[in-house]
């Protein structure tokens, strides 16, 4: 495959790059009535800045500069204006322009650089809007800067410490590995917890977990499964928009109460061509510390050798034998036997933007590749060399990913007033996957639960060489394109249409090559599972939004709109058992099974908006949204969600001191109601077809698929904000501070039936309630702002109380996960056990036994799955004139418990971990070794202490003089230097406390077999051309 | 807001009823049967083959390991096999320890309740759909399955267990019931299907059996003997499998030939030597790779593995009744008529009509005592892993007096920790969503 894609992106693509751009070569535009240009630079430095937007206030009329600072707008008809520039970290500056018939004006703009402002434009489902506008906390960042001067490895870490209440949670460190994200956390009991995306204003398919392969977690297509929104190339993105809430999603609709993410790629700007290239070489590498195993020996001339090994303190107390030793040993931390070692990363990527009046462009292509940590070692390598001759690379390297993704947005200038814009982005991606959590064929589990060397396998529960010869693979193509047309009739009046698709055309492939893989249940007779997916989001979105000036100081705007989607999954699953040796096709088995699936659903909803403006500094807005949906219950129609906000920008009132140390100050409030409608078939009654063999034959019957409800409906969700947006000392200092209570009332619970009706297992009910509340900080702050040092810092954080306020009559709690529960009056998902109580060596010996520790009879709640406290701190320092530049992230989760399963299960059943074999182990950990021992793994759990501080991010940039780019034919040269995930602080006693062995799951959380997250380090080189 | 814009939303939501009506929001649901599809004698006949592979499935398990079905898991707790693998759960069952959170056990009992419900309703829809009801041969044969799936619900739950249904949108709770309840719902499905002109011989005499069982563990014996009196020896009613799809392997072979879980060999003490008694009833094997003249051990690295060669292959049939349980249950009333020769004469019948299993006559046990072991200890390897054991040994501490830990295997458990005291399984909390259920009525055997 590798080398597929490499020539497909060196054969087919630079060409294309190199016509395009000469295709949009800057074209003159005709000027007509009247025209206005300039140039706008830093003033601080004077250099130009790119990409800062040109507002004509009271029109439609909106410009951009180009990489020269300068912009133009055209066919402007005579009259005085407000011009009024933007750019995303310079405070507005605004200048008035009086055009004459025939004539040009020009008017030059000097930028002062400033955190975040309130003129910032967002976009929005009624279409751009500027921040000051909306009444919600929205998070804006500039992921193209992120991108090029942060370790990004993978979509998720633009966002990850980046926005006050958004939690991203990576399931694990193996490369592919997916992510759970939540936004202000979890509303839904039984629904997903995931927030909606759109790209470029398309709805994009963005499941959490895309996976058939079984490799591990709990059920096929759980643990360490692709999340789809990883496919997206971060150096692409231009800036990633975060709506957080109900309150601030309404107009998006069903689906939306999870909070939305924006996503805006890279557009061209007016102005000759510019290349753009960067080359990134790193390294992966796994540097955590596995637990050892404690094996109890026995002496044989004392005891009987069935002991041996497993001679455990419980059995030394009870005379059952002697420990001679106690032997300790790991073969993932003996540098001999460890299959970890550092992997290779590395990505290209080029680009060719720019454009002239008439339209812009950008294209680009990129390729990345990345070994995961695993790696065959050296002498099970030599091993097989000599037995088959040759060691296929896939075995040597079990986990890697490739990915090849180009873009083409262009945009057109139809006429005066409109305009169009195609967004056009291709995917292709093969990842290879290992087995992680819990599943027999993981290398860690058989590392963590295994012998002494001398005893089985080299210490190992199944080799290496076999674990890895295992291929579970999964390729994508996807297509992402959304064509979008703007027309203005009138100044006072836009609209606009869109136009999107989004497929993936998905394949699952996990094969056991016959003779070779471990000898777990019959795959060593070969066995080739085959799985095809195509999964498609269609998107049309129509809007157009009116501007009035009803007084000098009233103004009106009113948007109305309407969407339509459709989802659509289909499948065909095909799996073969029985392979004959160096077949690696379905069609050789000596079994085969297959099926087919597919999953509709469409959902249409129209939406009317107005807000009203006074002094520019009040802004009152009121909508309604309505819905209708497939997957609703046969008696359940359309729904209706309505929002209200408002925003008052108090620091432009006449009465707030100008000389007051606060500059700016923003109050705003918003209320508004949100959805998530049920799964497809949710709604229906009916039955799955199934087989079986009577008389020698087989046959085709049906069997009890689902109960259905007919009066299933929309969860709504209905959250009201409350914040205040402060400046001070001339917006130095930016804080951002937000409460939001959000409650969710006909919560969808997937409730248990009772197994004695005979039918499925849990039927869905319009029952529950869920309440999530907390505060939101960001500050953003130039602490020193000097030529030849400037210090940023931004601090983000947010606590978050979840609690369940209903399930239903009859449901007093529902099990997810090992230990978790969804209870009424505690969070969602939380941690329930039976709980150590106390340990007392009363005789002394130095050894807790079964009598000498208590655990409460029943079980308790313990505390939340989920982080309830995050906090960020994002820094900057720039160094010699902007010439170099450190970067770090530091990132604190907490409030939190983590299922230390692995060491639970160590202890029992499995009898190696250090508390129950090892006579010098703290009693502590003696007492809990023997309470699982004793109590069963069912009930009593190892939950600890979540908490953590990483050194997320460390960047060193180094830009190069003008004179050294020019050497090498360049505009730009900088060389940036990072790592990830480079330290942590924790008490938890696992490996991590960042995993979670149920992958992307809704709410099981758990530490079993999980590959601890990985650091990172890259070195990346950026030209501009 | 003005007049016009009143008039928005409005124009919007009929607009959307609109795009409603016009069927822009229907989809196709291809994957799935809706229930107006089964209302004919079609659907009555797939209702009827549903029902007959979902009862297969639960008895004998699957091979995909996700379901171990009635057999392996009562012959867990019992003493027909030991764990050889890791998971807490499964372990918790061999230890007679059992949480109401098992999962494994509420897979059981949901989809014992499925089998049970589909073939009733199966057995409904037959009736209401077939062009001859009295000649559909398919209404004795789900209400014999039926009475089958009330013998499981009897021998391996505890009592307490209710029956519910639901019919159209509308569900209604059953209450608990006692064993002796659920044993009687049992023999009246037997008793319906007997007297049904329309039974083929094969399901007669499986239903004559099934009585005879449940009569057995009411401590009807004389009832039960005369129940099975007319079922011929060389009587055989087997549930199929096959190799694919991995749903219809038989998960007892699947799980002793995987390393999974092992045959036993006098578990806890008190458990029976079906690996030491080399009783061909009862073949094992096992592989020493190592070549230290012990088995290898299965996946958790210690426990010796041996396989059931009874079930050879996952295609392995597994008998449900036979002729062989006929006579045992016949013996069993010559035994409570203390006429222990003629039982040892009948068990031995049985055994010289088993040329291939080399079984050398019994002989006649001095006292009841030994009797009592004589005749369950037969069948115990008669009906080896098919779903006998755990309610015979039930029946030893309910019927003949024996203490648990007699029966049971008790004392310290061998990978840790001690046996638990469990006879039974739970009702599982999941159990809890019927309004009239709260768990067990007692956890007695």
């Amino acid at each position: 495959m590798a080398p597929g894609i490499r020539q497909r992106l060196a054969g087919a693509l630079v060409p294309c790059l190199a016509a395009a751009a000469a295709l949009f070569a800057p074209m003159r535009a005709d000027a007509q009535t009247g025209g206005i240009t300039g140039r706008v630079t830093d003033q601080g430095t004077g250099t130009p800045l790119e990409a800062a937007r040109v507002i004509l206030t009271g029109t439609t009329r909106i410009g951009t500069t180009d990489r020269d600072g300068r912009y133009t707008l055209r066919d402007v008809a005579p009259g005085t204006y407000q011009l009024r520039v933007l750019r995303l970290g310079y405070r507005p500056e605004v200048q008035p322009a009086t055009v004459a018939g025939g004539e040009t004006v020009t008017l030059d703009f000097s930028m002062t650089a400033a955190p975040v402002q309130l003129d910032e434009i967002v976009s929005t489902a009624t279409g751009e809007q500027r921040k000051l506008e909306i009444a919600n906390a929205v998070s804006t960042i500039d992921a193209a800067a992120v991108a090029e001067l942060q370790p990004i490895t993978e979509f998720t870490n633009l966002i990850s410490g980046r926005a006050p209440g958004v939690q991203v949670l990576k399931s694990g460190g193996t490369t592919g590995t997916g992510t759970r994200i939540r936004i202000r956390g979890s509303n839904s009991v039984s629904l997903s917890n995931e927030p909606l995306y759109y790209i470029d204003g398309v709805r994009s398919e963005s499941s959490a977990l895309s996976s058939t392969l079984d490799i591990g977690g709990f059920g096929s297509g759980i643990g360490a499964g692709p999340s789809r929104i990883n496919d997206l190339n971060p150096d692409d993105i231009d800036d990633i928009e975060i709506v957080k809430g109900p309150a601030a999603a309404t107009l998006y609709g069903i689906q939306a109460s999870n909070g939305v993410v924006r996503i805006t790629t890279k557009h061209g700007n007016p102005g000759p061509a510019r290349w753009n290239a960067f080359t990134e070489v790193g390294a992966v590498s796994d540097r955590n510390t596995y637990p050892l195993n404690y094996n109890g020996r026995v002496d044989p001339a004392v005891d009987s050798l069935a002991l041996d090994g497993y001679c455990i303190l419980p059995f030394v107390l009870d005379g059952s034998c002697t420990q001679s030793r106690v032997d300790v040993y790991s073969p993932l931390e003996n540098k001999a036997t460890r299959p970890l070692k550092a992997g290779l990363r590395h990505q290209h990527g080029i680009s060719v933007s720019g454009g002239s009046e008439v339209g812009t462009y950008y294209l680009s292509a990129g390729y990345e590749s990345e070994d995961g940590v695993f790696r065959l070692p050296r002498f099970e390598e030599d091993s097989i060399r000599q037995l088959l001759g040759a060691v296929p690379r896939t075995q040597i390297r079990p986990n890697a990913l490739e990915r090849l993704s180009l873009r083409a947005n262009l945009t057109g200038n139809l006429a005066r007033n409109a305009d169009v814009s195609a967004e056009l982005g291709y995917i292709s991606s093969n990842s290879r996957f290992i087995e992680n959590d819990n599943s027999f064929l993981t290398i860690t589990g058989s590392g963590e639960a295994s012998g002494y060397p001398s005893d089985f396998n080299r210490g190992w529960y199944f080799i290496p060489a076999e674990l890895f010869a295992e291929q579970a693979t999964q390729g994508t193509e996807r297509f992402t394109g959304a064509l979008t047309g703007r027309w203005r009739p009138s100044e006072w009046l836009t609209t606009r249409a869109t136009f999107g698709y989004d497929v993936v055309n998905r394949n699952d492939v996990q094969f056991f090559p016959t003779g070779q893989v471990a000898d777990y249940l019959d795959n060593r007779a070969g066995a080739l599972t085959d799985n095809r997916f195509q999964i498609s989001q269609t998107t049309v979105d129509l809007g157009a939004t009116a501007r009035f000036r009803l007084s000098p100081t009233l103004g009106s705007k009113t948007s109305v709109g309407g969407q339509f989607f459709r989802d659509l999954a289909s499948g065909t699953f095909a799996s073969g058992r029985g392979l004959i040796a160096g077949s690696e096709t379905i069609t050789g088995a000596a079994n085969t099974t297959s099926a087919s699936s597919t999953v509709e659903s469409r959902s249409a909803g129209a939406y009317v908006e107005e807000e009203l403006s006074l002094k520019e500094r009040l802004f009152v807005t009121g909508a309604l949204r309505f819905d209708d949906n497939s997957a609703f219950g046969k008696d359940f129609n359309a729904t209706t969600y309505p929002k209200a906000s408002v925003s008052w920008l108090l620091s432009d009132e006449p009465f707030f001191s100008p000389r007051s140390f606060v500059n700016t100050l923003r109050l705003r409030g918003a209320i508004g109601v949100s959805g998530q409608q049920p799964g497809s078939t949710d709604a229906l009654r009916f039955f799955n077809p199934t087989t079986g063999r009577k008389d020698g034959s087989a046959i085709a019957g049906v069997t009890a698929g689902n109960l259905g409800n007919p009066n299933l409906k929309p969860e709504r969700s209905r959250e009201f904000e409350l914040g205040a947006d402060a400046g001070f000392f001339q917006d130095k200092v930016t804080v951002e501070l937000t409460y939001y209570n959000k409650r969710t009332r006909d919560a969808l619970i997937l409730r248990p039936v009772a197994g004695s009706i005979g039918s499925s297992g849990s039927q869905f009910f319009n029952l529950g309630r869920v309440k999530n509340s907390g505060w939101e900080i960001a500050i953003d702050t130039r602490i020193i702002d000097k030529p030849s040092f400037a210090w940023d810092l931004t601090v983000s954080g947010s606590t978050t109380k979840n609690r369940v306020q209903a399930l239903g009559a009859g449901v007093d709690e529902i099990d997810v996960g090992f230990y978790q529960q969804h209870r009424v009056g505690y969070p969602l998902g939380g941690f329930w056990s039976r709980r150590l109580l106390g340990f007392n060596d009363a005789n002394g010996d130095g050894l807790i036994d079964a009598t000498e520790f208590t655990v409460s009879d029943t079980l308790e709640f313990r505390g939340n799955a989920l982080p309830t406290k995050e906090l960020s701190v994002n820094t900057a320092v720039t160094l010699f004139h902007g010439r170099v530049r450190v970067g770090s992230q530091l990132d604190y989760r907490g409030g939190h418990l983590v299922d230390n399963s692995i060491e639970n299960f160590r202890c029992t059943p499995v009898l190696n971990c250090r508390g129950l074999v090892d006579p010098t182990a703290p009693l502590e950990e003696q007492a809990k070794a023997e309470a699982v021992y004793n109590v069963g793994a069912n009930e009593f759990a190892f939950l600890e202490p979540g908490w953590f501080i990483k050194l997320r991010e460390v960047s060193l940039t180094f830009f190069a003089p003008d004179r050294w780019a020019h050497a090498f034919r360049a505009d730009r040269l900088s060389l940036t230097l990072a790592g990830r995930n480079l330290g942590t602080i924790t008490d938890y006693s696992g490996v991590d406390p960042e995993v979670n062995a149920f992958g992307q799951d809704n709410f099981s959380s758990s530490d079993f077999e999980s590959q601890p997250q990985v650091t990172y380090w890259t070195a990346r080189l950026n030209i501009g051309f | 807001m003005t007049t016009h814009s009143c008039f928005r939303p409005a124009i919007l939501g009929a607009a959307l009823a609109l795009v409603a009506g016009c069927g822009l929001l229907d989809t196709e649901t291809p994957n799935i049967v809706q229930p107006g599809d089964v209302e004919s004698p079609a659907g009555a006949q797939a209702r009827r083959a549903g029902a007959f592979a979902d009862w297969t499935f639960v008895r004998d398990g699957d091979g995909t390991t996700f379901v171990d079905g009635e057999i392996l898991l009562s012959g867990l707790m019992a003493d027909e096999f030991v764990l050889s693998t890791t998971p807490p759960g499964e372990q918790e069952i061999d230890q007679r320890k059992i949480s109401l959170l098992n999962t494994g056990i509420d897979s059981l009992f949901l989809l014992l309740h499925r089998a049970r419900a589909e073939s009733e309703d199966a057995a409904d829809a037959l009736q209401r759909f077939s062009p001859d009801p009295a000649a559909e041969p398919g209404i004795p044969e789900m209400l014999t399955v039926a009475g089958y799936a009330y013998i499981s619900f009897g021998e391996d739950f505890c009592s307490g267990v209710p029956f519910s249904r639901v019919s159209g949108d509308t569900l209604t709770y059953g209450n608990p019931e006692t064993t002796t309840q659920i044993f009687d719902r049992a023999i009246a499905r037997f008793d319906s299907a007997l007297a049904h002109p329309g039974i083929a011989a094969d399901v007669a005499n499986l239903a004559a059996v099934g009585k005879g069982r449940a009569l057995l563990n009411q401590d009807k014996v004389a009832e039960a003997a005369a129940a099975v009196a007319g079922v011929p020896t060389e009587f055989q009613f087997v549930t199929e499998h096959a190799e694919s799809p991995q749903r219809l392997q038989n998960a007892i072979s699947v799980y002793t030939h995987s390393g999974l879980w092992s045959v036993s060999d006098a578990e806890g003490g008190t458990g029976l030597p079906f690996i030491s008694a080399l009783d061909l009833r009862v073949p094992v094997d096992s592989v020493d790779d190592d070549g230290d003249g012990l088995a290898d051990p299965g996946l958790d690295l210690s426990t010796p593995q041996y396989s059931l060669e009874k079930y050879p292959d996952p295609t392995a049939s597994v008998v449900v009744a036979d002729g062989i349980e006929a006579r045992l249950i016949e013996a069993e009333a010559q035994l409570r008529n203390n006429d222990f020769s003629g039982m040892t004469a009948t068990l031995n019948v049985l055994r010289q009509g088993a040329p291939d299993f080399a079984l050398a006559d019994l002989s006649d046990p001095a006292t009841q005592a030994e009797a009592v072991d004589q005749l369950f200890g037969e069948r115990a390897f008669w009906l080896f892993a098919t779903g006998h054991r755990l309610g015979d040994m039930r029946r030893l501490i309910r019927q003949y007096g024996r203490t648990a830990d007699a029966v049971f295997p008790t004392g310290g458990y061998f990978k840790g920790g001690s046996y638990g005291t469990d006879v039974n399984f739970p009702i599982p909390r999941s159990e809890n969503a019927n309004p009239n259920s709260n768990g067990c009525l007692d956890r007695n055997a």
